[in-house]
């Protein structure tokens, strides 16, 4: 469902250049488990917004659900990332003014739902995370853990067919990023494709399929 | 994202920043509240002097017909310089949609020649009860003038001026009114605020029960109240109307016709509210531009404060649009909630004053629409160059 071809990425900061990516190819097929494994500064993070559509500016062909974005416009990304794309962070990005029903529901509403809509669907997700009762918290008011299961329900809510997840577990303790990490499994299970970027070789270990990224150049298997 | 969505997540981020937002409106619900007072004032005003002049015939210029005999003094009271021909041959002329006789009934008062000392003075009598004027040479009219039909009169210093050099010697003095003599009893000192206020207070005032035993309230034709058609050239057809009494009246031989355009008093009381009206539209547009800029001022401060949530947004499906068109409906929903409040308020005061210059003021369409489409306007005008900038930021970079 995705394909990479000689994807080339530069940063330019005045008179130096940074190859941040080097040819990459890589193909995921439907129902995945990939973990993209790389110590900071090897181009994960960079890699990891070129998949999720949040960066168009590369050289070489992306094709994603057999479609080449490179000549799609800005609106068309976008309405990919709201319909096919979930989004998991390290930081969790909780829009801390919001109560967690109003940040879990946004997706839906960029959609084109209305408020009235979505309140089904959210309470639904908040059970399958197991925070039901927390639907008028606001983010501050959980813990770390609580509010990555919150991120996920977000990443769930319009169905998408990939989640990708940049160090989901990176400001989790290792408890609770066994929790996460039993999530995803189950996520996958359910057919959902997952991406999941992360510098943890115990992380990484859990998918099924491990590749490594070390000074911009990706490769099969661990280092 | 529907804009029902917008607007309610607009009206949910004002609930939480009332403060800040409550000081952002501020100035908007000033310079609305003063645009729809002087609006509705206005309003209010033009409707109560277009009933005043001209009753049933609203909107349309009415102009009046008056005989004035050329010998006052031995003018037959009774009599009336226009009868059914004079109405027939102005019906005729071209412009003029309906005529009809003003009686005499002297409800409100007449405008008289006073013969005082062999100078004329020309006023507006009324008949009352009694007057308690604090300001009086003489004595007021009391209730016993009334009641006794006593044929006194109490008269304005102001229509009395330039005419006589003692006005005290005049107190006692006789004064003929349409062949009737009455004794002046008071003379009203002017008041320097009446000649700024609104209300006209008569010239001359005279016991009820006399002014009607003396003048009864007869089938008098006092003049004609003519309608023009929609569009007719006033200055043209009073003209024509004019020439037309004076050539084919009645009593053409015993005094002289005149014609008055009654919109001309509403003119003249127009462009003394316009003087009003411009200091007051300088005032809110003043206050509306500050106001703008307090607008754009906190738009672009959310903006900047909502850097990772825009970037939030964006990674998880909202167009540029989408960003776009929060910021500017916020800015909207602040000016108009502003609006509302300030229309409100500008209502409640224009009926403040409108209750001292006797008229009343009900919250129309216009005054309404005039409000929103302001507060609309500054709200996107102040909103769209920040609600821009945070579409086209680059906020996705700083997500981790």
């Amino acid at each position: 469902m995705i394909e990479l071809k000689d994807i080339n990425k530069f940063y330019v900061t005045g008179d130096e250049t940074l190859h941040a990516l080097k040819n990459i190819n890589l193909k995921i097929g439907n129902g995945e488990f990939l973990a993209i494994m790389g110590p900071s500064g090897s181009g994960k993070s960079t890699l990891m917004k070129i998949l999720g559509l949040l960066d168009k500016k590369f050289d070489g062909s992306y094709t994603f659900l057999d479609k080449n974005i490179s000549s799609f416009s800005d609106d068309a990304i976008s309405k990919f990332r709201n319909e096919k794309i979930g989004f998991v962070f390290q930081d969790f990005n909780l829009i801390k003014r919001l109560s967690i029903k109003e940040n879990i529901e946004i997706p839906m509403l960029y959609r084109g739902h209305r408020i009235k809509e979505t309140k089904k669907r959210v309470v639904e997700l908040l059970k399958k995370v197991n925070l039901e009762s927390k639907i008028n918290k606001y983010p501050t008011e959980l813990s770390g853990g609580q509010q990555q299961r919150v991120s996920i329900a977000r990443a769930l809510i319009n169905n998408p067919d990939i989640i990708i997840a940049d160090e989901p577990t990176g400001a989790l303790d290792s408890h609770t990023s066994k929790e996460i990490m039993g999530m995803f499994k189950e996520l996958n299970n359910e057919g959902i494709t997952i991406i999941l970027i992360t510098h943890d070789i115990n992380v990484a270990r859990q998918a099924n399929r491990v590749m490594s990224i070390f000074d911009g150049e990706l490769k099969e298997g661990e280092f | 994202m529907k804009l029902s969505v917008l607007i309610f997540s607009a009206l949910r981020n004002l609930m939480r920043n009332r403060k800040r937002s409550f000081l952002t409106m501020v100035g908007i619900i000033i310079g609305i509240a003063a645009v729809i007072t002087i609006v509705a004032l206005g309003e209010g005003y033009k409707n109560k002097t277009i009933k005043d002049f001209t009753g049933e015939n609203e909107g349309k210029v009415v102009l009046n017909a008056i005989f004035r005999p050329s010998d006052m003094e031995h003018a037959n009271m009774a009599s009336s310089g226009f009868n059914n021909n004079d109405k027939k041959s102005v019906e005729a002329l071209q412009g003029v949609e309906s005529v009809e006789y003003i009686y005499s009934s002297n409800e409100q008062g007449e405008y008289v020649d006073l013969q005082v000392r062999g100078a004329t003075i020309k006023g507006m009598a009324s008949k009352v009860e009694k007057t308690d004027s604090p300001k009086i040479i003489g004595r007021n009219l009391s209730e016993k003038d009334n009641e006794n039909s006593t044929r006194t009169m109490v008269v304005k210093e102001s229509v009395l001026k330039d005419s006589f050099e003692k006005k005290e010697d005049l107190i006692g003095g006789i004064a003929t009114l349409k062949g009737i003599t009455f004794e002046i009893v008071g003379i009203i000192e002017s008041d320097e605020e009446e000649e700024f206020s609104f209300s006209f207070s008569p010239d001359i005032q005279i016991p009820k029960n006399t002014y009607n035993k003396f003048f009864p309230p007869s089938d008098v034709i006092q003049g004609l109240n003519i309608a023009l058609v929609n569009g007719a050239d006033v200055k043209d057809a009073t003209k024509k109307i004019e020439n037309t009494l004076n050539d084919v009246g009645s009593k053409k031989s015993e005094g002289k016709y005149s014609v008055m355009d009654t919109s001309g008093i509403i003119k003249m009381m127009g462009s003394v509210l316009n003087t009003l009206t411009l200091f007051i539209a300088g005032v809110a547009g003043i206050s509306l531009f500050i106001a703008g800029i307090g607008v754009m001022n906190m738009v672009y401060t959310s903006v900047s404060e909502r850097t990772l949530e825009i970037g939030i947004k964006r990674s998880i499906g909202a167009r540029r649009k989408d960003i776009k068109r929060e910021f500017l409906v916020e800015g909207v929903v602040i000016t108009v909630t502003g609006g509302v409040i300030g229309y409100i308020l500008g209502i409640i005061i224009a009926n403040i004053i409108s209750y001292f210059m006797h008229m009343a003021i009900i919250p129309s369409l216009f005054t309404a629409s005039v409000a929103i489409g302001i507060s609309i306007f500054i709200g996107i005008v102040s909103s769209i160059i920040p609600a821009n900038k945070a579409a086209s930021a680059n906020t996705i970079d700083i997500l981790k």
